[in-house]
């Protein structure tokens, strides 16, 4: 399958400090791919980045390779920020994740689904209106006229997330990254938005970058996970394996620090002790060794682990991650 | 902070000038001569008036009148504003919702006609036009003052003296005073800006402290007349009052931010 | 918006009575006698209450202001004292005046503002600039400006004629010319003000998440700029506009003044200082009105474009 996206060496610093640490992953055209981790450890940087959304305090080094839709291939950072446009909200979009605060509250729905088609694919006002119909009902909103004259704050969080989708699904992007969308919303709410963007995916074979820091969430709709820890992807692979055997003991701590609501037998949260490191201080060596129940001091603390495969596309960060198995 | 820097230097410039303007010009500033409209020369810098006295000493008493004017009246600003914007901001609900009423609808009339009204029936004498700017003024003071007491009331440290039983006589000059001293110093300068603005409006419109004592506003307006004779009559006045309210407006809006 | 405008105007009519009412009676109470600004401050008490007495302003405040009131309702303002012609024949030719010269300074000031802090594009060299016109024009008094303009232009350059007035009958080119001078210097001011606020404004929400949104979605800088984050950074401002119009109409004073135009702001000084009270009276009812009514517009204008008050 083709790589919708690749980016190579992706690394991203705000002044002296280094947020993201030599990020390489692909996404396949139609693949869900997870990006897990804490708060802080630099998943929305990366998706900002994708989009080239970062803003001029930011050093953006590495390459980020995108095929369109019209076929040619680009890397992102070199383009200048003409072509760049053509691309933002149209081979690549974006939903947020304060649904709340991502509609301008002075436009109609209507206006601000269509006014990204008006910019990459102009076309006669009743077509925009027709189109904005469609899109309403393809993400299930209850009664589109009326939604199509209504204003932000006359939505409830759920049905402008909707919107959100809708607008980021206007000009069929290749690759819809997916920024905790769900976070700010009601766990009922939560559950038809992660059924919605499912069903969207199968239908329009988009591929999806989904961010997140909720384990049950990727479970429910990733085809692969990478897991991130202080700017690093730490453990990468298909959901299934990474699930059934975490090999990164940061991954495996995770899953144990996920309340589990429907288990057969009772089983303890267990939190992982400590903090996200603070991206300007990280500790030598893995940046994880502090917090990690495995630590071996002298090892861990002095050499930085290189991605290693652990299984046919099951890759992992650790020194240990042999001894720690056996 | 260079904002302010640049203020202090304007307004330092000037002061000197006005302090010691007998000491930086030959001539007194009513003293007439022969030579009518003279334009500048090395006698006279700024050349003369139409009554034959030097403007350029009559530009550096000049500043005296503007500089006491200004100051005065943003004292007697602060004297009302600082204790009413206290008042409001700390007692808050009705007292607060009236007194911002008031404040709106002060600062929404034309300041400059009602001193121009005002100037009228009372006449210009210094003392006159340093209360009457004061009094236009108050509500701007009393209004940015207010904001901040109303800030500084919600804040912990306030929330916590009034929890260990301090009442408004103690709170307010103790803890709210202190904390908005800053807003006042700046509004202070911005004030004094706004009445040496207003005042030389004022005296330009013919309203201004009574001839013959040198004054920026009347100068402007009798040079008017004589703008192709001797350009320095009218220009070198209006530059006076620019560099004043420039020096305290940038004192005032850089101690602010 | 009509209908908004509408019902702002009657909520602003008593708002008005009341604030005419306690000018009508400051006016008095500050001038202690209509008399007395009239014979000046060298008339002996006995003279001043005589005049007071022939003119009835002796009478209660509230009786004075019904009387006026009821006088002006019907068209009639009055006298003037010194000229003995009637007051709206005095004052309503120079009306139109002052508000073209106004309404141009106000348009004017309102469309660069908006227009120079919003550009994106060179934005280092557009900003200071914009910056430093703001600064000029807050702290040059209308008539240091005028006269630093007058003699550039007029004098040393003499790309425009001198100071005075001239009526559109004499040709369109003509008026421009005497006009152009007064409303730049009219403008200033409030072009400054508007500009300190309309930034804040504008920089708070270009900070907030939706433009984030917006720029995702392919847009220039410039059209998030027009589309997105000007109309929104202007509706509070609209109030601002509206606080203002005292500062503008005391600007129109002086440059009515230092440009000898014929309009209402020369003709109250003229009247201050000759002590014509009617006119002066007459003058300031008229602009306590104005400023009424332009914030009843203002608060109308902020409803009608703001969504969330106008579906309420």
């Amino acid at each position: 399958m083709v790589d919708v996206i690749a980016t190579q060496h992706l690394t991203i610093g705000f002044g002296a400090t280094r947020v993201v640490h030599r990020l390489s992953f692909s996404i396949a055209a139609g693949e869900v791919v997870a990006l897990v981790g804490e708060s802080g450890s630099g998943k929305s940087t990366v998706a900002l980045s994708l989009m080239g959304l970062l803003g001029r305090s930011a050093s953006v080094e590495g390459s980020i390779h995108l095929s369109r839709k019209n076929g040619e291939t680009c890397d992102l950072l070199t383009l200048p920020e003409r072509r760049l446009r053509a691309i933002r909200g149209n081979d690549l979009a974006m939903i947020f994740q304060e649904p709340m605060a991502s509609l301008d509250p002075i436009y109609r729905i209507g206006a601000q689904i269509t006014e990204a088609l008006a910019v990459h694919r102009p076309m006669p006002q009743a077509a925009l209106r027709t189109e904005a119909l469609r899109l309403l009902r393809s993400v299930a909103i209850a009664n589109p006229e009326a939604c199509l004259s209504a204003y932000p704050h006359q939505l409830s969080g759920g049905q402008r997330q909707r919107v959100m989708i809708a607008i980021a699904l206007s000009c069929q992007p290749r690759l819809l990254i997916a920024d905790e969308p769900t976070t700010a919303l009601d766990a009922t709410i939560q559950a038809q938005i992660i059924d919605q963007l499912r069903q969207l995916r199968a239908e329009t074979g988009m591929a999806v970058l989904f961010i997140t820091h909720d384990l049950g969430l990727v479970r429910e709709i990733a085809d692969r996970v990478l897991v991130m820890y202080a700017g690093r992807i730490v453990e990468s692979g298909p959901t299934e394996a990474v699930f059934g055997a975490p090999r990164m003991p940061y991954t495996a701590g995770l899953m144990r620090s996920r309340p589990r609501l429907f288990a057969e037998t009772p089983v303890r949260i267990e939190p992982i002790p400590g903090n996200v490191p603070n991206p300007a201080h990280l500790p030598p060596g893995c940046a994880f060794h502090p917090r990690c129940a495995h630590s071996q001091p002298g090892r861990c603390d002095s050499g930085t682990p290189e991605p290693e495969a652990c299984a046919p596309g099951h890759q992992v960060c650790c020194l240990r991650w042999r001894e720690i198995v056996a | 902070m260079t904002r302010r820097a640049c203020g202090l230097v304007l307004i330092l410039a000037v002061t000197f000038a006005a302090l010691f303007a007998p000491l930086l010009t030959a001539y007194a500033p009513t003293q007439t001569g022969v030579f009518f409209l003279a334009p500048p020369d090395a006698a006279h810098w700024f050349g003369t008036d139409d009554l034959g006295r030097d403007v350029l000493s009559r530009v550096l008493h000049g500043g005296r009148a503007s500089l006491v004017i200004g100051v005065g009246a943003a004292f007697v600003a602060c004297v009302i504003g600082v204790p009413a914007g206290l008042l409001a901001g700390y007692c808050g609900g009705r007292v607060d919702l009236w007194a911002t009423q008031v404040m709106n609808l002060c600062i929404a009339l034309p300041g400059l006609v009602l001193a121009l009204l005002i100037t009228a029936v009372t006449g210009p004498s210094v003392l006159n036009i340093v209360l009457i700017l004061g009094f236009v003024s108050w509500p701007r003071v009393a209004r940015l003052v207010r904001g901040q007491a109303f800030l500084i009331r919600e804040a912990l440290f306030v929330e916590a003296a009034r929890a260990a039983g301090a009442d408004a006589v103690w709170i307010v000059p103790m803890h709210i005073l202190p904390n908005v001293a800053g807003v006042i110093a700046a509004q202070f300068a911005l004030t004094v800006a706004y009445a040496i603005f207003t005042s030389s409006s004022l005296s330009f419109l013919g309203l201004g402290i009574p001839p013959p004592s040198p004054d920026w506003g009347g100068m402007v307006r009798t040079g008017l007349d004589y703008l192709s004779i001797n350009p320095a009559m009218g220009l070198a006045p209006s530059a006076a009052v620019g560099i004043t309210v420039l020096g305290f407006y940038l004192l005032g809006s850089g101690t602010r931010g | 918006m009509l209908a908004i405008l509408a019902r702002r105007l009657v909520w602003a009519i008593p708002g008005g009575i009341v604030i005419t009412a306690l000018l009508f009676a400051s006016l008095a109470g500050l001038i202690g006698s209509p008399a007395a600004l009239m014979l000046g401050r060298d008339a002996t008490a006995q003279s001043i209450a005589e005049l007071n007495a022939r003119l009835g302003f002796d009478r209660p405040i509230a009786t004075q202001y019904l009387d006026w009131m009821g006088h002006a309702l019907r068209g009639d303002l009055g006298r003037s004292y010194v000229t003995h012609q009637s007051v709206v024949e005095a004052v309503l030719p120079r009306l139109p005046v002052t508000l073209e010269i106004g309404l141009l300074a106000l348009v004017l000031a309102t469309i660069a503002a908006i227009v120079l802090n919003s550009l994106t594009g060179a934005r280092a060299l557009i900003r200071p600039l914009a910056t430093l016109l703001a600064v000029i024009g807050i702290t040059l008094p209308n008539f240091v400006l005028g006269l630093g303009l007058i003699y550039l232009l007029c004098v040393t350059l003499e790309w425009l004629p001198s100071v005075g007035w001239s009526a559109w009958s004499n040709g369109v080119p003509d008026h421009a010319t005497h006009i152009l001078l007064p409303v730049l210097t009219l403008s200033a001011y409030y072009y400054g003000s508007l500009t300190l606020v309309f930034r804040a404004e504008y920089d708070a929400v270009a900070r907030r998440l939706f433009i984030r949104a917006v720029k995702a979605k392919g847009l220039s800088d410039q059209q998030v700029s027009w589309r997105h984050t000007m109309p929104n950074a202007l509706l509070p401002v609209i109030t601002t506009i509206g606080l203002s119009m005292g500062q503008l109409v005391g600007g129109a004073v002086v440059t009515e003044s230092l440009f000898s135009i014929p309009g209402i702001g020369s003709l109250l000084v003229d009247s201050i200082l000759s002590r014509d009270y009617p006119v002066v009276l007459a003058i300031g009812m008229i602009v306590v009105f104005s400023v009424v009514i332009a914030n009843a517009a203002a608060d109308a204008l902020y409803a009608a474009a703001n969504p969330q008050v106008r579906i309420r």
